[in-house]
This record gives structure tokens, sequence and C-alpha cells, in this order.
């Protein structure tokens, strides 16, 4: 990883990464080695000095109205990502948000036109992000964006997995109800 | 400290693309299947039809109030026409006026500063010297601050430099310290708002392509920049 990673920054750049480990603590960044930590059979490994610090797992979410040029650029910015080096683990689809939007006549209740339009969002995650690549992602991906899109880069929290399960209404209707006549039977095993 | 203002609006087709959308625009709708809205008006002519050859036929009554397809579209295209479409070039482009932001929506605009370094004034990202203490992206957003002025707001991406730039000053005239060149390392930066101030170590600002950098700036300096800036 980090010889494909060295490729893609000069060498002068690599040299003076030194200073960036203590300011990146803060923010989370692990660093993380390339050999092995810990002890092997062949003796105590130590860890790589000039490891670059890398970002934990981040989502790159991705929203539009227009579905085409979403979907192509999702894919540009998974193919991009991947072609830069970074470790792309991930990539779905979100629930798209339903609006209705109404054009009222000026002064009056009429309503003038009305619009279905459906968000749609695909989401992008990549994992152990170089912090030196994370500029030139950045960077790229803003450069790209096409009109009508936007996008956001945060890291991966539980509520985004959950995020992409379809609500089951029936079964929570029917807990609805269970709990209004007062929650579930506890003599099920008197009855046996 | 390179501060960018991205591209507000995508580049243009050139010719080979434009010929070629249109064509696959041509072969989708030839392989596509009938839409909703076609079915519609399809449906409304063959009830026409009907309704001229039997007219009083109960089943035509409810047909007095409801709009037809033909309606819809022609609702929709005086919409269209009605609307007035932002043109693609600006008022700053037709003067090239190279202070507004508001040239070449298209392109990623950089900020250039006439700065004065030792004797000379030079054209140069907004640069600054490294304070002992402060780490290297503290220092580029102070410096930014302190030679535009506290309205310019960029937004620094990533806590390592982009770029690079060594130089010797010129010989005879080293510092007292010694030093006989200096190391710029390049920070690039979001620009958020505000407008650069002259006063505090500017005298002048453009925001500049690619192309008209690499007339402007010094040409090793700009071999250097070249190096991270992409469109």
């Amino acid at each position: 990883m980090l010889s494909r990673v060295s490729r893609v920054c000069t060498r002068k750049a690599v040299l003076h990464i030194s200073f960036v480990k203590s300011t990146l603590e803060g923010l989370g960044c692990t660093s993380r080695s390339c050999s092995t930590t810990g002890e092997s059979i062949f003796g105590p490994s130590f860890e790589d000095e000039n490891a670059i610090p890398e970002y934990d797992t981040i989502n790159i979410n991705i929203k539009g109205y227009d579905f085409a040029v979403l979907e192509k650029y999702a894919r540009y910015v998974h193919n991009t990502a991947e072609n830069i080096g970074i470790n792309v683990t991930n990539s779905w689809p979100v629930l798209p948000q339903a609006s209705l939007v109404q054009r009222i006549k000026q002064r009056s209740n009429l309503v003038e036109a009305e619009y279905n339009l459906s968000l749609y969002e695909r989401v992008v995650q990549v994992d152990k992000l170089p912090s030196t690549l994370a500029t030139i992602l950045l960077d790229v991906i803003q450069t790209s964006l096409p009109e009508g899109i936007q996008f956001t880069m945060k890291y991966h929290t539980q509520l985004a997995d959950i995020s992409r399960y379809i609500p089951d209404r029936e079964l929570k209707e029917l807990e609805a109800q269970l709990t209004d006549l007062g929650g579930p039977s506890e003599d099920r095993k008197k009855r046996r | 400290m390179c501060v960018v203002r991205f591209p507000v609006i995508s580049t243009e087709l050139n010719n080979i693309e434009k010929r070629y959308s249109e064509m696959l625009a041509r072969v989708e709708f030839e392989n596509s299947m009938l839409s909703d809205f076609e079915l519609w008006h399809m449906q409304d002519l063959a009830r026409r039809k009907k309704r001229m050859e039997n007219p009083t036929h109960e089943d035509f009554d409810e047909d007095v109030g409801t709009s037809t397809a033909q309606d819809f579209e022609d609702a929709g295209v005086e919409e269209f026409q009605n609307f007035t479409v932002t043109p693609r070039t600006t008022e700053a482009d037709n003067t090239n006026n190279r202070r507004s932001l508001k040239r070449k929506l298209d392109r990623k605009l950089f900020l250039v500063v006439k700065q004065k370094l030792g004797k000379n004034e030079e054209w140069v990202f907004p640069m600054g010297a490294n304070k002992d203490g402060q780490s290297l992206r503290e220092t580029a957003v102070a410096t930014l601050s302190s030679t535009c002025g506290e309205d310019v707001k960029a937004q620094v991406n990533g806590n390592a430099p982009v770029g690079f730039y060594k130089y010797k000053l010129p010989s005879g005239s080293a510092t007292t310290d010694g030093y006989f060149g200096a190391k710029i390392f390049f920070y690039q930066a979001q620009f958020l708002g505000g407008v650069p101030k002259n006063g505090n170590g500017i005298v002048d600002h453009l925001w500049l392509t690619q192309e008209e950098m690499a007339q402007l700036l010094n040409r090793k300096y700009f071999s250097a920049i070249s190096n991270f800036i992409f469109e």
C-alpha cells in the first residue's frame, strides 16, 4: 500500500510528513504502519516512522434530483478513487426522499403546477484514506461536481447503516397495535 | 496558500462530444418504450375519434371537463418559453475583469497577489514566513488573513501541503541570519467568501486561470505550482 501511495505523492511531499502526525492526533486519525506491529517469530517489529496518517471509514454521500447524472457521477467518483489508489470498501444507494412541490398562483390558493420530485442518493465508502490523498480526492470531487449535485463527506456512523433499510410499515403497525392492546401476553406458557 | 474558486458550472461539450451525445440520445429514444404521457395522448386521440363517430353515446359525457394530454403539453411548453435561462458567460467575461470572481464559471480560478518580497514586488500566491511552534497549516491560514485581510474566508482541506517550491536568494542579499534561500510549502484551500484588501502586504490581487498564471508568474514558480493544480 505504501509503495502505491508514494508513486502518487512526490518524493518531496513524503519527506515532510513528520509534523503532520502531531496535528492529526486530535482529529481521530490513527497512524497505521504497513508492517505488522507487535511480536513476530523473528523478533519485535518496529512501526514505520514515516507512515502516513490515515482517516477512519469515511462515507461520501452524493445527492441529486437528476438520476442519470447522479448515477454516472457516483460511478465516476468510485472509479477515480480506486484509480488513485484509495481503498474503496463499499458503495450503496440510499432510499430516495420524495417531495411534492406546488407552485401556487399569487394571492390565491389555486395550484398552478405540481411537481413530484425524488432526491436520489448514492454513498461511496472509503477506508484508510491517507491524509495526503484526502486533499487530492476532495479536489477531484469538487472540480468535477456537475450542476445539481451535492456531496458531503462524513465519518461512518451506525445511523448510516440503519438508514439503508426500508422500514417495514406493516410490522410497525402490528407492533403499535400490540402495545395499544397492552403488550405481549405473558401467560402463554401457562396455557400450554 | 493556494486559494481556489472551484468551477461553478460544468464545461461545455466540445464538437465531437456534442455530436456523440446527440446520437446517443436519438438511439435511446428509438429503443425506448412509450412513456405514460405518450400513452395518455394516444388514448385521448382514440377516444376523440370514437366520439366523432358516435357523439351522443353516454360514455363521452364526462369528457367535457377533463384536460387532455395535449393541454398538458401546451401548458408545459408555455411555461418553458416564459422561463429565462441564465447565460453561461457573465458580464465579467465580457469585460475580462480579472479581479471578478464571476469570470470563467466553468474553470478554476486561483488567487494571485502582488506581494513585496525583499526589494521587488512579485505576483505570487499569498505567502508568509513560518513561525516557530506553529504548524505549517496554521501558518498558511494565518498568512492568508494577515496578507489579504480578515475578510477572506478559505477552507483548507487536509493537513499536508500539496506542493513545494525552493529558491535561492540572489547572491549577495543573504539575510542577517545567514539563510541564502527559502522553501515554500503550498496549501490548497477552497475559497468561501470575502474580498482581498490591499495594504497589509499585498498591493494588488487577481483571480486567474491556469493559462493566465503561466503568462504572469515566474517560470520556475509556475512549474512548481503546476505539479499540484489541475482541471
